[in-house]
């Protein structure tokens, strides 16, 4: 945390405690529907955690990104962002192309569902980076 | 919280960008920006790094008087 700002570190840990809330509520959620033989939506339990991580994650990264709180000042932001990119597209590309058919199995989520997520996590960064800088250019034109 | 004028108008007296007062005082230009906007309020040692660059007062750049 010694190389983010003031700023950052306090949208850091303001968003880090949203994110844990959210993770306790999910967490929570998912054991109640849980009781129910029924609705059980993912393959294991334990894949049912992990994505719940991962949505958490995916949520945290993101808004960091858009606080500015997630790249470090001397970061290079996009070099950082096409790496992002380009392993967020091979993520995909293994999981469709190479074990589509492990996303769903008997109507739960299966295994392949981690590689799904994490090439999407991946390539959110890219993305909210991207959407993030055009709104920064129109709010500098706006302050000069 | 009021937007910061005074920070603003004594960075263009010195003919600086939010991005070189940053540099100057290791921060983010999103700082300093959202300093200007009085959307972050921020702690005393980064407003006296400030002050010491534009070589003024916490009472020049930051004091508010009452309304």
């Amino acid at each position: 945390m010694k190389q983010y700002d003031e700023y950052q570190k306090l949208m850091r840990y303001k968003y880090g405690y949203y994110s844990f809330i959210s993770l306790i509520g999910l967490i929570m959620l998912n054991y109640f529907l849980g009781l129910s033989p029924n609705l059980q939506w993912g393959a294991t339990k334990e894949l049912e955690i992990l994505i719940i991580l991962f949505l958490v994650v995916l949520f945290f990264i993101n808004i960091s990104i858009y606080h500015h709180a997630y790249f470090r000042k001397n970061d290079n932001k996009k070099g950082i962002s096409l790496l992002f990119l380009l392993t967020g597209l091979f993520s995909l590309y293994i999981t469709f192309l190479i074990m589509p058919e492990e996303i769903i199995i008997d109507e739960k989520i299966g295994s392949g569902a981690i590689s799904l997520f994490s090439g999407l996590l991946f390539l959110s960064i890219p993305i909210t980076t991207f959407i993030r800088n055009r709104i920064d250019k129109k709010m500098e034109k706006k302050e000069y | 919280m009021a937007k910061n004028l005074r920070l603003k108008a004594a960075r263009a007296k010195k003919d600086l960008s939010q991005q070189q007062l940053a540099d100057a005082v290791n921060v983010t230009r999103q700082t300093i920006s959202a300093i200007e906007r009085g959307d972050y309020n921020p702690t005393i040692n980064l407003c006296i790094e400030i002050c010491r660059e534009f070589n003024l007062t916490l009472n020049d750049l930051f004091w508010e008087e009452r309304k």
